[in-house]
């Protein structure tokens, strides 16, 4: 029904819309910074007309009302930029593990196992053309104690970077759970307030940032509800299903890349936590190598080193510490015999003081392909096993700007459509100003109308 | 496209950080002069040079155990050159011995003298290296090999070799097998000196002067092979060199930066900086705010 001043009413509708209007904008610009912000913009409509009779009937406007407040937001985009998030948090997890491992190696300086190997089998060379020199003997002992020591070392070195390694796995476990739990609490607020006929722009902002987080860490699918709820999955097993959250099973079967619980199998593909376990299984084989560079080099020195009388008169002294079934890198050490006596050391199988038969003999493994080691040398097998380490991380390295240009592709396309432009905002903000001054001075002037019909009575 | 506040920021500041990670990148390649400082700087790369490291290495050792054997023979040199000085007395003293117009005083003087280059000779051929081995020991060279007992020049020693790695696979022999030769010169001396005593010109002029002979060209044999020996170690040395020069350019070539292109690219590093900041100062001074 219209009241006598129709156009106050509709003035003031308008003042109301433009405020609301202008409310909006002030949000926009106080998230500015806020992470997965998507602006919101008012979407406006003509109140329904009301009617009155002149020559017929006829409708007049009734002013304007919010419809809703929506923020942009392209869903597609969302999809894309969890695809390229998986992939960059594989990359980074897998190139930063990589490198971490390089760097144990210490190479290609002075301070690595390839140059102690290389001064070991100098000091067998030095002391076969001299065997009588006291010198040359400390000087092969020292060689060979830096040897154990440096392969000792990388070899607990790369215990301490799984460690750190595994840490990182657990920590990405409990944020997999964490997120997915807070994706499942923030579904069932978002029912809750889309019953109610409610827009929660800014609780499916929040849960769209952590299913983005989430994508980061594994690899997951996204299922949209009628009810605003959106369902998660990691390679077809469900993470979040409506309100409710399934914790991640945390035993990882390295053979076939799945996380196993009671009888599923869950394929990682992607994400922080399959670069992280692929980084681990870079480790194992770099700990296996490590143990096969020592062990034989225990067999190879040994059997040669034992078949000598050393300047004690004594044979069968072993160079190496060993042990059957053999110990590896870990405590790869020098035979205490050697350890206390340079004397203990063989260099001929006559004993006499210049015999350096033997030390010729072990300066010879040096170019010796050994067929435990893949039919390599010493320093042949050991610069494969880094050299590989080194190509993945070279690889992944370049892979993982790859798909930081990728992500930071579609995080731009995302930021475009859904971030806020305080320009954007600012020339909103003057149009709604101009235009709330404007429904307020056509409250003036219905003011005036009013009060001249007033005093006409008078 | 529709830029939002956020984007340009982020963008400038993405754009200004990845110009400074270049920047340093040049910078470090500068100041180290070191274009591989890990093996993932450029893996293929990096394997040659563990590679050409090694092999350098090895070198480096063979030229070591070249000193070793240099003096080896040098001692074995010099002391066979000593050797062979005497040896040339004694032959000088067996001539004018087997002159008719020596008498039996001087002789027996002669003689005397001949005891004294016997010891000599002992002295000598227990030569030892710098080591303290003893060179003409063969492989028991920790004692000294030879003792003359009753004119008769004793041999403890072995004729084994005693061989230094020259390089990967070769060996050379350092010793000289010299027993035999020393206890017939020695053997030599001592019938001099017997004959000179006894004063036996006849045995002077038909067995000392030719057996002096015989046992001088043998001690000359040895000293030549010494000699030998030397200038093989001194050419190996040189083609040791040589290759140490090889695998130092191939590691530089590998390792080093070009200095006057590493130096250039920091020069462009340093104005992309510039620009990039420069960029950011004037773009995040516009704003709609300031025309308000």
């Amino acid at each position: 029904m219209s009241g006598p001043f129709q156009g106050i009413n509709s003035a003031s509708t308008a003042l109301r819309a433009f405020q609301r209007a202008m409310d909006t904008i002030g949000h926009n610009m106080a998230n500015v910074n806020t992470r997965g912000y998507s602006r919101q913009t008012v979407e406006m409509q003509t109140l329904d007309p009301s009617s009155f009779w002149s020559y017929g009937r006829e409708a007049i406007g009734s002013g304007v009302a919010v419809s809703s407040i929506s923020r942009a937001r392209a869903s597609y985009l969302d999809m894309r930029y969890q695809t390229a998030n998986s992939d960059l948090g594989r990359g980074n997890a897998l190139s930063t593990g990589l490198s971490r491992i390089e760097q144990v190696y210490n190479e290609p300086g002075d301070l690595g196992i390839a140059n102690a190997l290389d001064q070991f089998f100098n000091g067998w060379s030095g002391l076969a053309s001299n065997p009588a020199d006291q010198a040359a003997r400390l000087n092969l002992r020292n060689a060979a104690q830096t040897l154990t020591d440096r392969i000792r070392t990388s070899y607990s070195d790369l215990e301490q970077v799984e460690g750190t390694i595994q840490q990182e796995i657990n920590n990405a476990f409990d944020s997999v759970d964490a997120l997915s739990e807070q994706i499942a609490r923030l579904n069932d607020q978002i029912r809750a307030s889309s019953a109610m006929g409610e827009m929660p722009n800014d609780l499916m902002d929040q849960r769209d940032l952590a299913i983005s987080d989430l994508s980061r860490i594994v690899n997951i699918t996204t299922t949209q509800h009628g009810d605003g709820s959106t369902s998660v999955y990691l390679s077809n097993s469900p993470l979040v299903s409506q309100a409710e959250y399934h914790p991640v099973p945390r035993t990882y079967n390295a053979a076939n890349g799945t996380l196993t619980g009671g009888t599923v199998d869950i394929p990682l593909r992607n994400g922080e936590l399959s670069g992280h376990f692929q980084a681990l299984s870079r480790i194992t084989s770099a700990r296996a190598d490590l143990d096969a560079l020592a062990n034989n080099l225990r067999s190879q020195v040994n059997s040669v080193h034992m078949t000598g009388i050393n300047a004690d008169g004594n044979t069968n002294v072993r160079f190496f510490n060993d042990a059957a079934p053999q110990t590896g890198a870990a405590d790869f050490a020098l035979d205490p015999a050697i350890l206390s006596s340079l004397d203990a050391i063989a260099t001929g199988v006559t004993g006499a003081a210049g015999d350096g038969g033997l030390a010729l003999s072990l300066s010879n493994l040096r170019e010796t392909n050994i067929s435990a080691l893949g039919d390599r040398t010493f320093s042949g097998f050991y610069r494969d096993a880094v050299g590989s380490i080194s190509q993945d991380a070279s690889y992944y390295k370049g892979l993982t700007t790859t798909y930081e240009q990728v992500a930071l592709q579609v995080e731009n396309q995302i930021q475009s459509v859904s971030g806020v432009s305080l320009d954007d905002e600012m020339a909103d903000l003057m149009r709604y100003q101009r235009s709330y001054q404007a429904a307020a001075r056509v409250l003036t002037v219905l003011d005036e109308v009013a009060e001249d019909l007033v005093n006409l009575i008078r | 496209m529709r830029v939002s506040t956020n984007q340009v920021y982020a963008n400038r500041q993405r754009l200004a950080n990845s110009r400074l990670a270049e920047y340093v990148e040049a910078q470090n390649q500068v100041a180290s002069g070191k274009r591989i400082n890990e093996l993932s700087d450029d893996a293929p790369g990096a394997l040659q040079l563990l590679r050409t490291k090694s092999l350098s290495r090895a070198v480096t050792q063979y030229d070591a155990n070249l000193k070793t054997g240099k003096d080896y023979l040098q001692n074995t040199e010099s002391a066979l050159t000593d050797i062979d000085k005497l040896m040339d007395r004694a032959y000088t003293l067996a001539l004018a011995g087997a002159n008719e117009s020596q008498d039996s005083e001087s002789r027996s003087a002669m003689a005397l003298e001949v005891r004294s280059l016997q010891e000599q000779f002992v002295r000598l051929a227990n030569q030892r290296g710098s080591s303290g081995q003893y060179v003409f020991a063969g492989q028991e060279h920790d004692a000294a090999p030879y003792q003359a007992v009753a004119g008769v020049l004793n041999f403890t020693g072995d004729q084994n070799p005693i061989l230094i790695e020259i390089s990967h696979g070769n060996v050379l022999r350092v010793n000289s097998d010299s027993h035999a030769t020393f206890q017939e010169a020695f053997g030599a001396l001592e019938e001099l000196r017997v004959n000179l005593e006894s004063g036996a010109q006849g045995a002077l002029s038909g067995v000392s002067i030719p057996r002096l002979q015989d046992a001088n060209k043998d001690i000359n044999a040895l000293r030549a092979a010494a000699g030998t020996g030397i200038n093989t170690v001194n050419r190996q040395e040189d083609f040791n060199e040589r290759r140490l020069e090889d695998y130092a350019k191939d590691i530089s070539d590998i390792e080093d930066v070009d200095l006057a292109d590493a130096i250039s690219r920091l020069q462009q590093a340093e104005v992309a900086y510039q620009a990039a900041l420069q960029v950011s100062a004037k773009s995040f001074q516009l704003s709609l705010l300031d025309y308000m």
